[in-house]
């Protein structure tokens, strides 16, 4: 992942200060890095404390998309040389611990700053905002803030206690920091997780301590006491700084973090990657809507069916129930029917203008009747469609009736009887006052999910929106229909990945999510190896803080969270989930699994 | 996706950074029926004059705001933890007394480009710079003249203290020493620097005793623009009864917010604030409990008569305000007479409290008549 993993502690003389700080290193393509390699085996991890030894072998440990000496120096002379014991883990700007991941070519460096001057001034404000601006009198926990330009944190802020400690606690925060706020806020629950881990142990260890030396003299009385010293003893009892291996009573506690923060940008590097769903051009789904289909454009339409009854047909409409329209006049249905077609991709639309009899549901979602068919009551049991009918004035009420008792053998008498009554309207003027004689009505309709997809208030605004031109809403509504169908991409993609997945259950960072293409070039792609994070050795002693096996009902709970990360991922809710599906089962149906491409 | 994520950001931009954390508005403390009430809720919190405390870390600010006024003895401060951000509270025990205290951690520094200075520093009221007496100053000085140039550049209208802190520690003699050299040196480095005309007060001050009460009321009283007309009242109240010393006090701090012309020596200012916990404690023992957040009302009076032919006389004036004089055994032979004058002098105060209502009140609608205009001409776009 690319993120920078740092602590921060407030500390008693510097104020807010980044003591300790992991980033990862990978070889650019066509760095040419790659050639002066050395290839001898090299130790994993290796301690910088001992200056000497470092500058000799620095260049041989530190393997992968090694920065340039001079940033590293420039930025040294950036960063503050007051430190003391608290706020230091390292000498200056010396990388302090290096893991090399041959197989996905990354190196893991951890140092006080950030080695590169615009980093350290992006995680040095972050530090401030995240100890003394974005803070909870008293409490502990994570939160986010940030922006664009001085990147998205989440910062976890923990106290740790200590006898010594003004307050007998001092406060931290482990932030980490990144430029995609997408993929930060979507690895959430993951990071905290194991950030709170992470802090708990050092928490656990920082209470022992604390017990001990409060089991030696109880610090209240000695500080009581301590008034009536000089200034220098008052000081020496309380408000001195201390060091966090101090503090935690273990000389480690850096190479611990170093490995912890290693495994954690390697872990939610894994867990979460970008990838290009591909599948047929987006061309092939969008309606061609360049003609003014039949006469009505689907403003007009709007027009006439009004609000409500528009909500309706259309809510139908996107999840996937069959529409039928119903009257007289095959030119104004089959206009109408025409007209709706921009509001669904070209898969979905399977429109018959205008049928002597009823269709099913399977081979067409827009139907239109004549007022005298009726639909079959079978059909009608299913709830699932949706009847509009346009009546007559001055027969309102009678064409339900009458229509319902014949039956499809004597329609061919009816129509001619009916032919001889109405003339066709020939254009769109004709059909806009034609329509005039007729009252619409919502006759028949099965019961709709709570909430319409996210995408109808959309349509809704846009089309009733009297300022746009037919031509820009034809744009608008393609692009609503195009950035949906990336989301269907990856709805699709995570699918079948779920199908496959079930076949194995032994996979160690979970599901493989995120991000659909339309946005792809503002985002950079997370690369990452595919070599099982099981080899590395940090992971073993993680691994086990984690349950084994997942029992039935975990199982269902984390099924549910998965759908939930999925849909939060590609900015969709529960009720999307209709819509979602619909398009989806058509999209397999017109292209081939096999072009959706992992 | 694209509405989604405006979404978001427009939603940390509005509650995420920038957003005060912490100021919690005091105005629990009234009942319903208060006169004062509507003062203070008329006040928006930013027309507040505001009252800056900075320094060095451990130079005790924190103590300061917390024995002042959050009643903490001394000792507890001991157990404070250091300030890790700017903490800000709302004091409105009167409507005299109505200010924000901002509370700063030492160890940062606030003109970074990354703070919003204009914020922090700008609007009306005082800088208190608190220098600890018992270590070694010069650093402290150091950044109080820098901490006092570029607030003066942000806000020339800032009014700058200086406390000279922790002087429990030291001799009468190094007192007077301290405070000359430090006025010295710091009045010499801003004629150095061109700025003669910035003017700093000293104050010495303690937790351990009044002197840091008696500081923080001078602090106060500077940023009441009726403090004239309530001196005058005083010294005519005092003339006319033959009284030596009156303050007028805001119970809750211990802040005398007034006092008569003639000069405050310590003695009797700490006689008065000790009288007043004294009413306080004997009502809380013996008083009804009414979840008053002090037992102090309309009937709270106390006289105290001490062995050295003086007495001490205590009337309420407002809530958590309150009239204490010192004076002599004879006087008080005469009490029909200050009673009298007392009531006069409460109807007084009443009357300056009615004109700075009547002005908030045409300030209130006079400010939100264009609100309303506003909402109006946005009204009507379809
Ligand atoms: N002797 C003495 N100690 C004080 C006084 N005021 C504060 N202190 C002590 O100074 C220390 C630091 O106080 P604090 O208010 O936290 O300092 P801050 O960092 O400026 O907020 C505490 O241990 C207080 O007990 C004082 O007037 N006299
Ligand atoms: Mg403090």
């Amino acid at each position: 992942m690319n993120a920078i993993v740092s602590i921060c502690h407030f500390c008693e003389l510097h104020g807010p200060s980044v003591v300790f700080c992991t980033q990862a290193f990978r070889d650019l393509l066509g760095f040419n890095v790659i050639a002066d390699i050395e290839t001898s085996p090299l130790e994993n991890t290796r301690t910088g404390e001992d200056e000497e030894q470092t500058k000799d072998g620095k260049s041989d440990l530190w393997k992968y998309g090694r920065i340039h000496q001079d940033i590293v120096a420039q930025a040294r002379n950036e960063t503050p040389n007051e430190t003391c014991v608290a706020c230091r883990s390292f000498p200056h700007n010396k990388p302090g611990y290096i893991s090399n991941d041959d197989s996905a070519r990354v190196s893991y460096i951890s140092s006080q700053y950030p080695l590169q001057t615009e980093l350290y001034i992006l995680v040095r404000q972050a530090c401030i905002r995240s100890l003394s601006c974005e803070v909870c009198p008293g409490k502990e926990g994570p939160i986010y803030f940030g922006d664009e330009a001085r990147g998205h944190v989440l910062s976890y802020t923990f106290f740790l206690r200590d006898v010594q400690a003004r307050g007998f606690h001092r406060w931290y925060s482990i932030m980490v920091l990144m430029k995609d706020k997408m993929l930060l806020l979507n690895s959430w629950p993951f990071i905290v997780k194991h950030l709170k881990q992470i802090i708990n142990n050092l928490q656990d260890s920082a209470s022992k301590i604390y017990e001990t030396e409060e089991s030696v003299v109880n610090h209240r009385a000695l500080r009581s006491a301590a008034v009536k010293m000089d200034n220098l003893r008052k000081q020496r009892v309380a408000g001195q700084p201390r060091s966090l291996c101090e503090m935690v009573g273990e000389e480690g506690v850096w190479q611990h973090l170093h490995s912890s923060f290693t495994w954690l940008l390697k872990a939610s590097g894994l867990r979460l990657q970008e990838r290009l769903v591909e599948g047929p051009p987006i061309s092939s789904f969008m309606a061609d809507c360049s003609d003014e289909c039949g006469g009505l454009n689907i403003q007009q339409s709007y027009n006439i069916l009004g609000s409500t009854i528009f909500h309706h047909l259309v809510h139908h409409l996107l999840i996937g129930r069959q529409v039928i329209l119903r009257g007289n006049s095959d030119v104004i249905i089959s206009a109408l029917i025409k007209s709706i077609q921009p509001l669904l991709p070209k898969h979905c639309y399977r429109a018959i203008h205008f049928s002597p009899h009823y269709v099913d549901c399977a081979s067409c979602n827009v139907l239109g009747l004549h007022s005298l068919v009726s639909i079959p009551q079978n059909v009608m049991a299913m709830k699932n469609l949706c009847v509009i009918d346009l009546i007559p004035k001055g027969e309102t009420g009678e064409v339900s009736s009458k229509a319902t008792p014949r039956t499809s053998s004597n329609l061919l008498s009816t129509q001619e009887v009916i032919k001889g009554d109405y003339q066709d309207p020939k254009d769109v003027q004709d059909i806009k006052d034609s329509i005039k004689n007729y009252t619409i009505k919502l006759t028949q309709e099965g019961p709709l999910p709570a909430r319409p997809p996210q995408i109808l208030s959309r349509i809704e605004s846009a089309v009733s929106n009297p300022t746009l031109t037919y031509s820009t809403l034809c744009v608008y509504l393609s692009t609503i229909i195009y950035e949906w169908i990336n989301k269907v991409k990856v709805w699709i993609h995570v699918q079948n990945a779920k199908k496959m997945l079930h076949g194995c259950p032994e996979r160690v960072p979970s599901p493989s999510t995120l991000q659909t293409s339309n946005r792809s070039s503002s985002i950079p792609i997370i690369q990452s190896s595919s070599h099982s994070l099981a080899h590395s050795p940090v992971m073993s002693t993680f691994r086990s803080m984690s349950p084994g096996g997942l029992g039935e009902r975990q199982q269902e709970i984390a099924h549910q969270d998965e759908k939930h990360h999925l849909l939060a991922a590609i900015g969709s809710t529960e009720w999307d989930v209709p819509l979602l599906e619909f398009w989806a089962k058509n999209f397999c149906q017109d292209s081939s699994q096999e072009m959706i491409l992992q | 996706m694209a509405s989604y994520s405006q979404e978001e950001e427009k939603h940390y931009r509005e509650y995420g950074p920038g957003c005060e954390i912490g100021s919690f508005p005091k105005d629990f403390v009234y009942g319903p029926d208060d006169p004062d009430q509507d003062i203070s809720l008329i006040f928006a919190p930013d027309q507040k004059p505001k009252i800056l405390l900075m320094g060095l870390r451990r130079s005790g600010k924190s103590s300061i705001q917390k024995v002042v006024f959050h009643k903490m003895t001394p000792n507890e401060t001991l157990f404070l933890e250091s300030t890790n951000k700017i903490e800000s509270e709302n004091i409105s025990n009167s409507s005299f007394v109505q200010f924000k205290i901002l509370d700063f951690p030492g160890q940062i520094d606030f003109f970074e480009p990354s703070f919003d200075s204009e914020k922090i520093f700008g609007g009306h009221g005082a800088l208190v710079f608190v220098i600890d007496a018992q270590d070694d100053y010069m650093e402290a000085l150091n950044r109080l003249h820098q901490t006092v140039l570029r607030a003066h550049k942000v806000n020339p209208h800032l009014r700058f203290e200086v406390f000279i802190h922790k002087v429990d520690g030291l001799s009468d003699d190094t007192k007077i020493e301290t405070q000359r050299d430090i006025h010295q040196r710091a009045n010499d480095e801003l004629v150095d620097a061109g700025m003669e005309q910035i003017h700093l007060s000293f104050y010495l001050t303690s937790i351990y005793d009044h002197s840091i009460f008696e500081a923080f009321s001078k602090v106060v009283q500077k940023l009441i623009p009726q403090l004239p007309t309530l001196e005058n009242l005083l010294n005519l109240f005092i003339s006319n009864s033959g009284i030596e010393k009156a303050f007028l006090f805001d119970v809750l701090s211990k802040i005398y917010i007034a006092t008569d012309s003639s000069a405050v020596d310590m003695q009797s200012y700490e006689l008065c604030c000790e009288m007043i916990d004294v009413v306080i404690d004997i009502s809380d023992i013996y008083g009804k409990d009414e979840g008053a957040q002090v037992p102090f009302d309309k009937e709270s009076s106390s006289i105290i008569k001490l062995n050295n032919a003086t007495v001490l006389y205590l009337r309420e004036v407002s809530r958590y305000l309150a009239l204490v004089c010192i004076l002599r055994e004879e006087s008080f032979d005469k009490q029909g007479l200050i009673d009298y004058n007392f009531l006069c002098f409460r109807k007084a105060i009443q009357d300056v409290f009615d004109v700075r209502k009547v002005q908030l009140q045409q300030l209130t609608s006079s400010l939100s008549s264009p609100i309303l205009q506003n909402s109006h001409t946005n009204g009507p776009t379809t």
